[in-house]
């Protein structure tokens, strides 16, 4: 026996078609239903149907983050031409990703949005004290760590990532405002090892100027009176790496070059002998992801 | 008109040779029974301006053969469609006469399971976008002359995904479709896949995503298995082997392909279809899986929607479309 199927849609009687072909040995068969049921000629809008979402029952950690240990240089103070060695703890961790602490810094996020996270943010500063400086510094104030609390935007666009922060003094160190704008790319050599350039500029009210580069009174000291103005006075380029040991551990390690520019730049602490215009920063650290 | 019964008869008689060759006595169907489904599944590669411009005439030529197919009574009653980002797209789907269209989920309807990707989130917290940032919808569309009784879809999690492929909220869709004289309803799934080369990640991580998903698959397929018989089709980005290895194990389907080869004489390869375009030198693909009482067989398979449109190809990628026979057993 032969069999042949034929949609309905073909829009011939079947039963027509069977008698005819019976004596061939062709059996004719057919969708039984789809002719009266199935509008094969709609010319109508189509009805979209909604769709209902399956999820998962996975759970996304509240808590997340990294804890580094390693060791870093850094400029013994802003300006500085000395840089020393030291122990580094480096961490970060983020609740619920609403709240999150990067070292020295403490934000919560209020805004967001597919292209942007707004909130609040608060740090402490490190300030700059006679005791860490050499003798050409003695004599000027010391200027205590400050802790500031301000604004911040953020957003990224895959490997992109720009951010924004505001910040105004609330302990009365410097009583000013300051503002850093950073841009990165990540670049993903392979599943392990990454590298993102990240270029920055930080801009300083004229009273955040004046305590970090300015001289108010040069009595015991040897500089000359300078007021420092507002303005950008540091910008820098950094290049962060990052190779996966595992799931839970990497190593990092960050090198920033600033360069201190115009007010900055003309300060007489800046020019001394103990300052300069390049600073240097960086870290190597083992860290621990959880 | 003579002249065109006889024809038809030869057709016929032909098409019934081909169905005889392979069914048996054992396990030939009673014809009353036997139910024939046309199931297309085609990614139109409609990215939206400015990734790509000028594709309106292509979605029309598109719309028009689909059109001039279902005036010849010959249209495939199921139509998967992926890369429909563009809204100029939507032409295929409005003018071509599907009384039913599913449209999966759109940018936003995204998952906001799993973290972000380590490297996205080493800098600023706050600038670590862990739910996923998509700039577009799944893309995926389902069309039907069948009415389309159930919906269900799953967006992957932000860490199923690698590299650009992240951009799009890839899904799973699936569509439960009343065929009349089945004894149960169909399960149609549409999906598209992380992309290999054209994420522009490293091959470990487009690797991980697309296990991931699969993983996914298997987890969504369990999860809405009611022994319905199913057909999942789309554009897997299988065509690297490991990757339909470890697909096709998880999965556990059948590969249309390779069953439809399998059966030569049963089942029948369209004219002009390369036989690599249907098992592993394509990122499209069928599988299918029968349901209880209802048996599924591939009886024509082909690659069609391959003309040129002003020496342009329609897509990127050709049609895929196979004749099913449902059968009740």
């Amino acid at each position: 026996m032969i069999y042949v199927v034929i949609g309905f849609e073909a829009g011939f009687p079947v039963k027509v078609w069977a008698k005819f072909l019976a004596p061939l040995g062709v059996c004719v068969a057919a969708i039984p239903v789809a002719a009266k049921d199935v509008d094969f000629k709609y010319s109508g809008q189509p009805i979209y149907i909604q769709s209902e979402e399956i999820e998962d029952e996975r759970k996304k950690d509240n808590w997340s983050g990294r804890l580094g240990i390693g060791l870093q240089i850094a400029p013994d103070f802003l300006g500085s031409s000395e840089h020393t060695l030291t122990s580094a703890v480096d961490f970060k961790a983020s609740y619920k990703d609403i709240i999150f602490i990067e070292n020295n810094k403490i934000g919560s996020i209020l805004y967001k949005k597919r292209l942007l996270r707004a909130g609040i943010i608060g740090r402490a500063s490190l300030g700059r004290r006679n005791d860490l400086v050499l003798a050409d510094l003695q004599g000027l104030p010391d200027v205590n760590e400050a802790f500031e609390v301000g604004v911040f935007a953020g957003t990224s666009l895959y490997k992109l990532f720009l951010s924004a922060e505001a910040y105004f003094d609330v302990s009365g160190v410097h009583n000013g405002a300051n503002v850093e704008l950073e841009a990165g790319y990540t670049y993903e050599f392979n599943s392990k090892f990454t590298v993102a350039p990240i270029l920055g500029a930080v801009w300083g009210s004229g009273d955040y100027m004046q305590t970090y580069f300015g001289v108010d009174d040069a009595v015991g000291t040897s500089f000359e009176p300078y007021r420092a103005s507002a303005g950008f006075y540091e910008v820098y380029a950094e290049i962060a790496m990052e190779h996966r040991l595992s799931k839970n551990w990497l190593v990092k390690g960050s090198m920033r070059f600033s360069d201190l520019v115009g007010s900055a730049e003309n300060s007489p602490i800046v020019r001394s002998d103990d300052g300069s215009t390049d600073q240097l920063s960086a870290i190597f650290a083992v860290v621990w992801l959880f | 008109m003579a002249g065109m019964m006889k024809f038809t008869v030869i057709i016929l008689m032909l098409m019934g040779a081909v169905f005889e060759q392979g069914a048996g006595a054992a396990d030939a169907p009673k014809a009353s029974e036997v139910i024939v489904l046309r199931v297309l599944s085609y990614n139109i590669n409609g990215l939206p301006a400015p990734i790509k411009k000028g594709k309106e005439p292509h979605y029309a030529r598109i719309a028009d053969v689909l059109n001039e197919r279902r005036a010849n009574g010959t249209q495939p009653h199921i139509v998967l469609i992926q890369e429909a980002f563009d809204g100029k797209s939507d032409i295929v789907a409005e003018t071509t006469g599907y009384k039913y269209v599913l449209k999966g989920p759109g940018r936003k309807d995204e998952s906001k399971r799993g973290d972000a990707h380590w490297v996205q989130k080493t800098r600023k917290a706050y600038a670590s976008f862990s739910d996923p940032q998509k700039f577009m919808g799944s893309g995926l569309l389902i069309l039907s002359d069948y009415p389309i009784i159930d919906a269900r879809h799953k967006a992957f999690n932000s860490d199923e995904c690698a590299g650009f492929d992240c951009m799009s909220n890839k899904s799973i869709l699936l569509a439960r479709i009343e065929i009349p004289g089945l004894g149960r309803p169909l399960d149609i799934i549409n999906s598209h896949f992380n992309s290999r080369s054209a994420a522009k990640a490293p091959k470990k991580a487009v690797f991980k995503a697309h296990s991931r998903q699969t993983n996914t698959l298997k987890w969504f397929l369990d999860k809405t298995h009611t022994g319905n018989p199913i057909i999942v089709a789309g554009d897997f980005n299988t065509k690297e082997e490991r990757r339909y290895s470890y697909f096709t194990e998880i999965i556990g389907f059948k590969d249309a392909g390779v069953e439809c080869l399998d059966a030569i004489g049963r089942c029948a390869v369209g004219e002009g279809t390369r036989v690599e375009e249907l098992l592993f030198k394509t990122n499209d693909k069928h599988f299918y899986a029968d349901g209880d009482g209802v048996q599924v067989q591939p009886r024509r398979m082909e690659r069609n929607f391959d003309e040129m449109l002003n020496g342009k190809p329609l897509s990127d990628h050709l049609g895929y479309e196979v004749v099913y026979s449902l059968l009740n057993e």
